[in-house]
Formats: structure tokens, sequence, C-alpha cells
């Protein structure tokens, strides 16, 4: 923790005597005085700017009322923020701000939430002397989703400084000057503004509203439901709207140590698929014979077949994949049945990139001991992302770095295959060559352990030594590479070398974390509960018994070790590294059961589909990728598809093997008991703002830690591409990736990402491509065709492609037997 | 009879005064040479404080104490911002400046930049100001070929340079912080206060900023010495103002005088009187932001303690002589669409209430005024004024006020008669 030493300034307000920090805002010394004073352009996000003048207040000894929120407090000052002279001064304000204010709060989306409303509500203002024309800018589309209604505008610029000074997007600025001003697009294309949503509730007035849910329920008759988003693993608090058993909106819920208030424009838009799912029923039959059929039939099908396969074959014939979208609840059920009631060693849990089996002590160490929370990650004296653009893979952390390096010696630096582009990045890049973190890696510590701090990696590692705390944030550059365990490997042997040099040098030392950014909303409470032998060695409950890495489950599927496929929640053909040992592995099996909400390429396939309940409808728990465990809650919405646990139960009693709980409550109270971590809490008494799981060594646990490391031998080798294929393939997550809950849900086609094979203009004009142009992109593995785009932040050698794109699967090129991608480009014909 | 006093405008009349030569050969940067050689910049400091030397482009802030809040401790850069941007209605003293005595200016830019400290100087031109722009480059490029900007300029160690920046038509932009957000790059809206410009104003760096005629005087000052400046004008108004004669006068112009000749002089004697014969109705004393005083207050001594006490300003130095025939609803309608047009839109009431002003003033002249359109005026103006973010706000509702509190008369014949203005002009744009 970081105590700062804060001098405190006592001023009088109203009479009451308050002592707050030096340079605190006279509106916040109030609101800390228990005093509330109006304000409207104002906002704890944004610097002040004094426009509004509902803040103002009488200071003594100064000549005219001033505004409080650009008043600093000073020592001794005495202040009045209520006499008739300022209720007189704010009833004007309140005038002038309704001159050409529509009376149209019957027809607005903000009616009972509105600013402007409880104002004028507070200060009796019934009648208006304004007789004259008001002003009436015909209403437009700021962008796909922020409807604008320029008569309601205020003019507060809440919404221009957020795009100013917080996300730094620039997408909104004033136009024209005087009372015809208003607010407007630049007009050009830009980067991608991910935040944009954010606009509608820092909006004091119903001027921005969210085109989707436009017309759609008055805020006082919405059910509201308090949950975690479920898009990425930043696992940002959310607001579900719903009415009439639909899902209207998504609104924040304020989480202060996670989104402070914050949404991206996935989390908060893509929530339309809710109300659109594809599947009501249980079918089965592929394609064209594709039909639906009751759950009875379903379950009497599952149990058999599973029966069937486990008989001839053995209970290692099943193999079973739970995606990293599921509840822990989920995954602790699917454990179970998959090792204790099925018994089956063929199952995995999660995105399945890093293989912890190959280092177990020293992997899981940097997962579990020397994580930080999000918190933590923004005290840190240096943030370095690596092998990762936080923007697509973080987009709320990427945001809350972006503010927390504002007015601070703070520094957020960036390693990477290419350099993270546009307006909200690290402040430093270094690049190390695409496929070859390993190689990079070895430089790297070299150059810590000689104390020279030139060349490529000299001003990295300054930073990495001159810094007290440390928080490394590792992404999918990293993560989606065959050797992804060596290259965290590599990154504690950088961690243990800079610490090592610190201590020679007599520098003391804070916290150096390392976080992973995985790709889905609870796969790191999935890697907890995949590798669940390890954190509970020894105890009865759960047996050490080893299981299948994902690859190897794949593998003995193709090779037709493995007769029946049973996927939950999980599309492998998408997320998978490598799409042919996918596609084989289908092939292969005798029966592909699938347990999913939507569409996508393995529902397709699906011998027998058993759709379960959406997002909204779940209860659990997640763990996000600050560690922070936190509760999914069920809306108000009535869904007649099951759970997944009751999808499980179900067959469990069907295939005679007992039971399982269908309560999320009792499974975490059981599971509670066993890990460490949590064993304080019950599903009930988890807080709403959930509960930070602490695996933190003692310091004789990380000196041990440290030995092992030191031990485990790494080579750092480095890959040359073969002359035919010269180029190697980055692939890169984008937020907006056109996957199936983007798919379904209205509007997000608009935001979706280009099909591109974004390159340095060397590479293009070395393969022969230009700007724009169709290019085929191939591998010895396969090919898929994109758009040719040049991109300056692309380093020379390496492709960069996004790796969800249905209609260019990037895994289609990729081998797991291959260390590195190698491909070439050429126009296509 | 009244006399000019000619200081800034020494050389009116003389031709070609704009070039470097025709400057020099009448004694031009001979104060910049006094002071690189023989002054301390605190002492040229110490030197404009002892004139007495007061802001001209509306305030009338003391220039040498402005100055003297400039931290010397600070590490820079720290700037200039000359304000040329002269947009209030009824002055054109420092177009007349730049136009015709470039360098007396940047002789007074330069001299200042001595003094405080400062490593660039920043002339904001008003965007309109085509010739002025292009005179003050030239003169720049004169200046820097000639050692008098630029590094070590003549041989001293000091170094300064200048940048014309011009604005894009905003008469907000004249305001000080205005100034500097726009010259920036950013929309010109003001800054909050405090911070102060000299201690962060552009690119949060101490910044100075001083009008046109003020850094013009400097020269004089520094050759002439501050006794022969204090020595002029008055006890509180010491030396001496442009006065940008127009209106209703035969013979609308600049004219140079000491403070504390009588109004009446300056208009009468220099300007040629009312014309065409008539009787003075009222004027404005320092610009269209000033209230209009009456025909009974023409004596008042042109200063600027005098002009307070009578209930106006002495601003920018802008004498409007209205005569008896003037429509005064018309007039101050004309003046509050220049205000309206011209709020940068910042702040609530300024940018709500001068429209509203402007509604009102036009449904009067349409024929729909109401008798209580008067007091709602009084009551606007009482909103507006000391509530806005700026001083423009206060500065809109002068001619409202004014107007309505002495020829009230006026505004109720237009609304009992339903009088209707004879020209038709452009309603409110929507
Ligand atoms: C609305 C408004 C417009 C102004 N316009 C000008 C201007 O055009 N030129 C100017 O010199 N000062 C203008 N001022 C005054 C400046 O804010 C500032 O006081 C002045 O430039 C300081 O220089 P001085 O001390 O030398 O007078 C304006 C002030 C306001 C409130
Ligand atoms: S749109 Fe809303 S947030 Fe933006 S300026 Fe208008 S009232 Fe303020
Ligand atoms: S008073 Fe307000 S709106 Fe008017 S010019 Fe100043 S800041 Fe802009
Ligand atoms: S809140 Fe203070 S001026 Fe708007």
């Amino acid at each position: 923790m970081d105590t700062q030493e804060e001098n405190l300034v006592t001023l009088t307000i109203d009479g009451r005597q308050v002592s707050v920090p030096e340079g605190t805002r006279l509106t916040d010394a109030a609101k800390a005085a228990g005093i509330d004073i109006p304000q409207f352009c104002s906002h704890r996000w944004l610097e002040p700017l004094g426009a509004c003048r509902m803040c103002l207040v009488r200071i003594e000894k100064m000549p005219k009322l001033e505004t409080a929120c650009t008043t600093v407090v000073r020592e001794g000052m005495v202040v009045t923020t209520d006499s008739d002279e300022i209720r007189a001064a704010r009833k004007a304000m309140l005038e002038f701000h309704l001159l050409n204010h529509p009376l149209e709060c019957p027809v607005c989306d903000k009616g009972g939430e509105c600013e402007l409303q409880d104002l004028t509500e507070a200060y009796g203002l019934t009648k208006s002397r304004y007789v004259e024309d008001k002003l009436a800018r015909p209403d437009s589309m700021l962008t796909p989703f922020l409807h604008m209604n320029y008569k309601r505008c205020i003019l507060c610029k809440r919404c221009v400084r957020y795009c100013e000074e917080v996300t730094g997007s620039h997408l909104l600025k004033v136009d024209q000057r005087g009372a015809w001003s208003h607010i407007a697009t630049y007009g050009v294309e830009g980067p991608p503004d991910y935040f944009s949503g954010n606009v509608i509730e820092l909006c004091p007035v119903g001027a921005i509203t969210s085109e989707l849910f436009r017309f759609r329920g008055r805020s006082w008759e919405l059910g509201k439901t308090r949950t975690v988003c479920n898009q990425c693993a930043v696992g940002c608090n959310v607001e579900l709207h719903t009415r009439h058993n639909e899902l209207l909106r998504i609104v924040p819920a304020v989480h202060p140590d996670v989104d402070d208030g914050h949404l991206c424009d996935r989390g908060r838009f893509a929530y339309g698929y809710a109300n659109n799912l594809p599947f009501k029923h249980p079918m089965t039959g592929k394609g064209g014979e594709r039909r639906e059929i009751s759950w009875e039939e379903a379950e009497n099908t599952a149990a058999e077949k599973i029966a069937e396969v486990v008989e001839k074959h053995g209970a290692n014939a099943l193999g079973l994949i739970a995606g990293s979208g599921l509840t822990n609840e989920d995954y602790v059920a699917f454990r179970l049945i998959a090792h204790t009631h099925l018994g089956t060693e063929n199952f995995f849990i999660g995105e399945g990139l890093i293989d912890v089996g190959s280092n177990p002590l020293a992997i899981l160490h940097s997962l579990f001991f020397d994580s930080a929370s999000i918190g933590e990650i923004l005290r840190s004296d240096l943030i370095v992302s690596v092998g990762c653009d936080l923007i697509e893979e973080a987009p709320v952390l990427a945001l809350r770095i972006k503010q927390a390096l504002k007015g601070s010696d703070r520094k957020f630096i960036s390693l990477c295959a290419y350099e993270p582009p546009g307006y909200w990045g690290p402040q430093e890049h270094y690049c190390y060559d695409a496929g070859n973190f390993l190689a990079a890696a070895g430089e790297i510590i070299q150059v810590i352990e000689s104390g020279n701090t030139g060349g490529r990696w000299g001003g990295l590692v300054e930073n990495l030594q001159k810094a007290r705390t440390v928080a490394v944030i590792y992404g999918q550059d990293m993560l989606r590479h065959r050797n992804a365990d060596k290259c965290l490997l590599a990154l504690l042997k950088i961690k243990q070398a800079a610490i090592r040099w610190r201590k020679a040098n007599g520098i003391e030392r804070g916290h150096f974390s390392l976080n992973p950014a995985l790709r889905s909303a609870n796969a790191t409470g999935a890697l907890v509960l995949n590798n669940l032998e390890f954190l509970v060695r020894g105890q009865a409950e759960l047996p050490e018994r080893p299981h299948a890495t994902l690859r190897g489950l794949f593998e003995k599927a193709a090779a037709g070790e493995v007769k029946l496929l049973y996927l939950t929640g999980v599309n492998p053909l998408m997320t998978f590294v490598d799409r042919s040992l996918v596609e084989r592995a289908m092939k292969a099996v005798d029966y592909l059961i699938v347990q999913d909400v939507l569409t996508n390429e393995t529902t397709e396939r699906a011998d027998l589909l058993l759709p379960v309940a959406p997002w909204p409808c779940r209860e659990g728990t997640y763990v996000n990728l600050g560690w922070r465990l936190q509760r999914l809650r069920a809306s108000d919405i009535v869904t007649s598809l099951p759970t997944n646990l009751e999808v499980w139960n179900r067959l469990l009693i069907k295939l005679g093997k007992g039971s399982h709980s269908t309560t999320p409550a009792r499974i975490f109270d059981e599971i509670a008991r066993l890990i460490p971590a949590i064993s304080h809490l019950s599903f009930d008494t988890i807080p709403e703002t959930g509960s930070l799981l602490d695996f933190r060594l003692d310091e004789e646990g990380e000196r041990r830690v440290a030995e092992e490391i030191e031990k485990v031998k790494l080579d750092f080798p480095r890959y040359e591409p073969p002359k035919d294929y010269p180029l190697v393939l980055v692939q890169k997550l984008y937020l907006m990736r056109n996957s199936p809950r983007m798919r379904l849900s209205k509007k997000m086609d608009a935001v979706a990402p280009e099909p591109l094979a974004q390159m340095h203009p060397d590479d293009m004009s070395a393969s022969g491509v230009a700007e724009g142009q169709d290019v085929v992109v191939e591998s010895v593995n396969g090919e898929i065709r994109l758009v040719a785009r040049r991109c300056d932040w692309v380093q020379r050698g390496s492709v960069v492609v996004g790796n969800y794109l249905p209609e260019a699967p990037s895994n289609r090129l990729v081998s797991v037997d291959e260390n590195i991608t190698y491909i070439r480009v050429r126009p296509s014909q | 009879m009244t006399e000019l006093t000619k200081v800034v405008m020494r050389l009116d009349g003389v031709a070609e005064a704009h070039r470097l030569d025709v400057y020099e050969a009448n004694g031009g940067y001979k104060a910049l040479r006094k002071v690189l050689g023989e002054m301390k910049p605190q002492e040229v400091i110490d030197e404009v404080k002892a004139s007495g030397l007061r802001g001209k482009g509306g305030a009338g802030f003391p220039a040498g104490l402005k100055w003297s809040f400039v931290p010397q401790d600070h590490p820079g850069p720290k700037y200039l911002a000359c304000n040329a941007d002269e947009g209030e209605p009824g002055t054109f003293k420092d177009r007349w400046i730049i136009e015709n005595n470039p360098h007396q200016m940047i002789e007074g830019c330069i001299i200042c930049a001595y003094a405080v400290g400062l490593s660039h100087i920043y002339v904001y031109c008003r965007g309109e100001f085509y010739e002025g722009k292009r005179k003050i480059e030239q003169a720049a490029k004169e200046a820097y070929e000639k050692g008098y900007l630029g590094d070590n300029i003549l041989g001293s160690g000091f170094s300064t340079h200048l940048t014309v920046h011009t604005g894009a038509g905003s008469y907000e932009c004249g305001e000080e912080t205005a100034l500097l957000t726009s010259l920036e790059g950013g929309r010109g809206h003001p800054k909050i206060k405090p911070p102060f410009p000299a201690s962060e104003g552009a690119w949060r760096k101490p910044t100075v900023i001083n009008n046109v005629e003020t850094l013009a005087t400097v020269p004089a000052v520094i050759s002439q010495g501050a006794r022969w400046h204090a020595g002029m004008g008055t006890e509180k108004s010491k030396g001496i103002k442009m006065v940008c004669v127009s209106g209703h006068v035969e013979r609308p112009g600049i004219y140079e005088v000491e403070f504390g000749v009588p109004i009446s002089a300056i208009i009468n004697d220099l300007a040629g009187g009312v014309w065409q014969g008539r009787q003075i109705k009222g004027y404005f004393p320092g610009g269209s932001s000033t209230p209009v005083l009456p025909a009974e207050k023409v004596d008042v001594p042109y200063d600027y303690e005098s002009i307070a006490e009578a209930g106006s300003m002495l601003g920018s130095g802008a004498l409007i002589v209205f005569d008896s025939e003037t429509d005064i609803v018309r007039m101050a309608e004309v003046i509050t669409r220049f205000y309206a047009w011209e709020s940068c839109g910042k702040c609530t009431p300024c940018r709500e209430g001068t429209r509203w002003m402007l509604q009102i003033y036009e449904r009067i002249l349409n024929g729909g005024g109401r008798m209580e359109d008067l007091e709602l005026l009084l009551s606007i103006c009482d909103n507006l004024e000391f509530k806005s973010f700026c001083p423009f706000g206060d500065a809109a509702v002068s001619v409202v006020r004014s107007t309505v509190s002495l020829y009230r008369d006026e505004y109720e014949e237009y609304i009992r008669e339903h009088k209707v203005y004879r020209r038709r002009f452009t309603p409110v744009k929507h």
C-alpha cells in the first residue's frame, strides 16, 4: 500500500468545520461535510470546467458568487452554500438551462434518472418566462449506438471531455458558437472508440441515448440485477435492466477496484443475442436432417451414447471439454462428473493455452502466487504489457491504466511482436521479432545481468530495474503460442533476474506481479479449477489424478482413442490454436454432443445439441484477471432452457450414476471448504464487490519458488523462417471480433473488424501486394483470404491477423506441431 | 483647444513608417539598445512600474505589476502573448499600430521579454487583419535580419523569438485565457483562474499577456523615462491613451491624448463635434461592453476613475457617440446581437442569456413587445452579470441595462404603440 502524507486544510462550510486534503475542490469538501452542491458539468472523471454555473456559492471576502467546482479549498475559508441569494442564482441558472430544453420528459429515456429533471423539481421551477422560439436542431446519430437529441443538450461538455480527457478518442467535439453550439463528431474516420457508450450515463440529461434502448422502457419500470459482464476477463460489474422477459440494456454497476464505472462498448451493447436465442429445444441430426426433439429424448439419447461408449471402449473413450465462460460452480460439477461419476481422465476446462503439466510448480506459481489485483496493477510504478494489445484484450483495464498514468510518474510500456496501435497506447514500445519471444527473453536476461543498458533492450531493462513495483500483464501473443508454457517460464526468469540485480545493487523492491489477460470472462476460474489437483494436493475429496491437456484430448480423439466428445460452452473450431486438429478429431469421433447457447461453427457439427440458458439467467461465480471472485446473478428473465448444472444432473440420473446439486450456492460452499483462499466465504456471504483471492506466498515460499525457477533449464532458441514462407503469422485478438454473441446482437456488425492482413510496407512490396488488395495468406497447413492493409505498427517480417474471423479463421494456418507459423502472402486471382 | 499627445502615434503622417529604416531613422530601437546595454531586467520592470503605465486592452491593470508576477525561478520556457485580437466594437487603435507602426510594438515586446525573461513572443492577431498580419510579419523579418530578434540579440546574450498567430474570427478570443486556449490550438474557450497566466499560461508555462497599445507605449517609457510618463495624465490614470472616436461625429478617428481631458473636448475639439449639427444623446465611453452614459455626463474627464464614478468604464478606449435621432432600441438590439453571436458558448448564463435577450429585442422591434419585457430584460441582466464564467457576460448586459434605465421611454413607446422597426432585419437563427 502506498500511504501518502497528506496535508489537511480546514474550512467552514455552512457553519460546519471540515478538514480535507490540500487541493480538494470545494464541491468535494462540501460532500465530505454532508452538503450537496448541485452540479451539471462536473464529474469525478473529468477536470473541472465551470460551465454550468449551478454550483455557485458565497465565499467570504470574494466580491461575487464563485463556482464551487472550480475552487480549491484554502485554510480558513468560510463558505455559504445555501441562502436566498444562492438559491435565486441557482434557480436562474436552471432557467437558462431550460430555455431551449424541450418539455418532453414523458417521452425521454432519461426520465427518472435525469439530473436536470431532479434539480428542476428540487428548485420548484414550474413556470417558464421564456416565450420565444426554442432552437430545434433535428436529431442525428453520433455513432451506430449513440442517438443525439440536440434539443435536450445542456452543453455541459461532459461527453466531449470524456472523449478528450479520459479515453483520448476525440470522438466528439463542439461545433459552432454561443447558443448555436452543438455536439458533433469530427466526421473523419478515426481509430475506433471502444468506450463511446459511457457518455450515455455521463450525459446528465437525455441528449445522448442508447440507440438500442431508446423508447424501450422507463427507468423505474425496469427489473435491475447486479451481475458481472461475461465478455472478457476484466469482469466489469454491470446491471441488467429487464422488462417483460427481455434484457433491455446493460449499465455499469461501478466497482471501484474493477471498472470504476466504465464499460467497453462490447460489454454494454452486445447483449441483443439474449433476446434472440437461436435454439429453444434440443436438436439432433446434422445439416438438413436436423430436427428439434424433446428434452426427454435428448437426455435418453445422450445417456445411451455415453453408456455405449463406456461399455465398448472404457470410460477414457469419453472426452469432455468445458469452455472458459462457465461459472466456477459449473467447473466443479464438471470435474466431479467427468472424474468421479464417469471416470474418464480425458476432460479439460478452459482455453488450454498453457500446458501446466510441463512444469507445474513454476507455472502455477506465476498464475496464482505472482498475481496482482486490478487495484495493485494500477498502483504499480511500472506496468508492462507483454505480447498484448491491452485495449483489445482487457479494454477497461487499459482505460484505467491510462487514467492511472495521469499526473503520476507511473509508466506503461509494451513488449510485443508489434506496437499496439492507437491513441490510448503505451508510452514506450519494445518489439521482439514475431514468434521469437524466447530468443528475446534470453537477450533481455543477459542485458539485465550484464548491467549494461544500451541496445535494443536497454530501455526496457532500465525500466525494470528502476521501478519499485512492477505489474506485468501478458496476453494473446504470448499465450497463443505452442511454447506458451516456456514463454511464461522465460518471463519468470526475467523477473528473477531483475530481482537479483536489484538485490545485488541494494535497491529496495516491491511486488513484481504477473497476470495473464486471458480471453474469456472466467478463464481465470477455469485455470484454477482445471488445475485443482495441484491446489488441493493431498485432500481426499479431490484425488490427485492427472487428466488430459486440451491438445492431448484432441489428439486422442483424432487417433480414435476418444470416441465421444462432449463440449460445453466451447467452440474449438475458432478458439483452439490448430483448426485442422479439431476438425480431424470431430471427424474421427463417433458422436459429438455440444451444449451451448448460440449457433457457432461447433454447434453446426453436433450430433446432439443441448441448448442452455444464456448468461443473464445464470447464477454462480467468476474470477476476473485481477483474481477477484465475483458473483453472477440471474436476472428476472424466465427461461425455459436449463442451466449447465441442470442438464448434467439429468444426465447423471439417466445414466444411473446418482445425482448432483443444481444449486450453485451448494456447490460453492462445498468447494470453499477445500480452497484456502476462499475458505472464509460462503456463497451468500460473498460481498457485493466480490472477494480478492489471495494466493500470495510468504517470503519463505517465494524463496523456494525462486529456487525452483532457477533450476528450470530453459533454452532460448531463435527460429528463422524457411525461404518459401518468409513471414511470421501474428494472431491478434480484437475486442469487436465477430463472435456468435456479436453476430446475434443488433448493430454490432457496424463495428466488427475487417478481415485484414496487416503488413509492413516492405513486406507488401516483397510479396507483390498492394494496399486494399485481396490476398491469400498461406502456410503449409492451409490458407485464408484477407485484404492487405499497410500498417506502420507492424514489424517487418510479420503479418498481423485477427484471430477470430469466421470467414477467414487464422487457426487454419497453424499446426500444434510447429513452434512458429510461417506464412506467405500473395495476391488472390 | 485640446492638444494631441502623440506617443504611440508619433510617426502618424510619416511616410512608410512601418519600415525598419524609417522607424530607426526616427529613433526606433534606441530604447531596446538602452535596455540591453544599460539596464538589468529588474530595473526595466521597476521603470515601467514607476511610470504608472496601465494596460490598454480594457482592464487597465498596471503593466509593470503584471510583469513582476511571473516567477523568476521558473525554469521556463516563458512566453509573451501580445494581444492583437482587437474585437471590441468601436476599437480600431491596435489595427492602426500594427499597420502603421509595427516596429514600435515589436520593440515593446522585446523589451518586455528581456525584462521578464520570456523566450518567445506570440502575437495573437485578429483573423480579419490581413494587412496588419503581413505588416507584423514583415517587420519581424526585418527585426530578425537586423538582430533585434532571435538568438543573442545585439550581442547581449539575450534571446527571444516572435511568431504571429492568427485567430479565426472570434471576439471572445481577445479575452486573455481564451486567447491562450486558441493559441494552443483549442476551441476559444476561457480557462479557469487561478492559476493565473503569469504562473500557468500558454501550455501551462508562465505567460505575460499585454495589449498592443500597452506594449507599443513601452519604448517611449524607456526612452523618455518613467518620470516623463508619470507626469502626464491624472493621479491614478497616468500617461496617454489612444481614443477611438466613432459614431455620429464629424471626424471619426483615433486621437491620442493625455488622461484627464474632458470627454466633451475630445468629441468637440478633436472629432469635430456631433455630426450634422445635431445634439448628442449619449455615448459609450469604452466600447460596446461599457454602459452607456447620457448626454449630461459628457464633460466627465477621460480617465479610469472619473468614468467609473460616472457609472461606466474606460475599457479599450472606444468612444462611440450617438446623436439625438438614434433609435436606442434598435441600437441595443444590434449590440446584443453581437454578443449573442460572439458568446463562446462555454457557460450557460451567457450562452443562453445573450440569445434570449436578442430574441426579446427582436420581438419588441417587430411590434410584439410587452411591458413586462423590460423587467424581464433587467432580470436577465441580473442573472447574467457576475455569474458567467468570464467578463464577456458582464459586458453583454451593459448596453441592455444602461439603455433600459436611461431611455426607458423609448422602449415603452415601441411596446405601447406596437411600433415596428422600419427596416427588415434577420431574425435570430434557429
Ligand atoms: C470578452 C473580452 C474580449 C477582450 N478582447 C480584447 C482584445 O481584443 N484585445 C485586448 O487587448 N484585450 C482584450 N480583452 C482584455 C484581455 O482579457 C486582457 O485583459 C488584456 O489583453 C490584457 O492586456 P493589457 O493589460 O495590456 O490591457 C478582452 C477581454 C474580454 C473579457
Ligand atoms: S450531450 Fe449530454 S453530456 Fe454532452 S454536452 Fe450535451 S448534455 Fe452534456
Ligand atoms: S461568459 Fe461564458 S459563454 Fe460567455 S464568453 Fe465567457 S465563458 Fe463564453
Ligand atoms: S458544476 Fe460547477 S460550474 Fe458546472
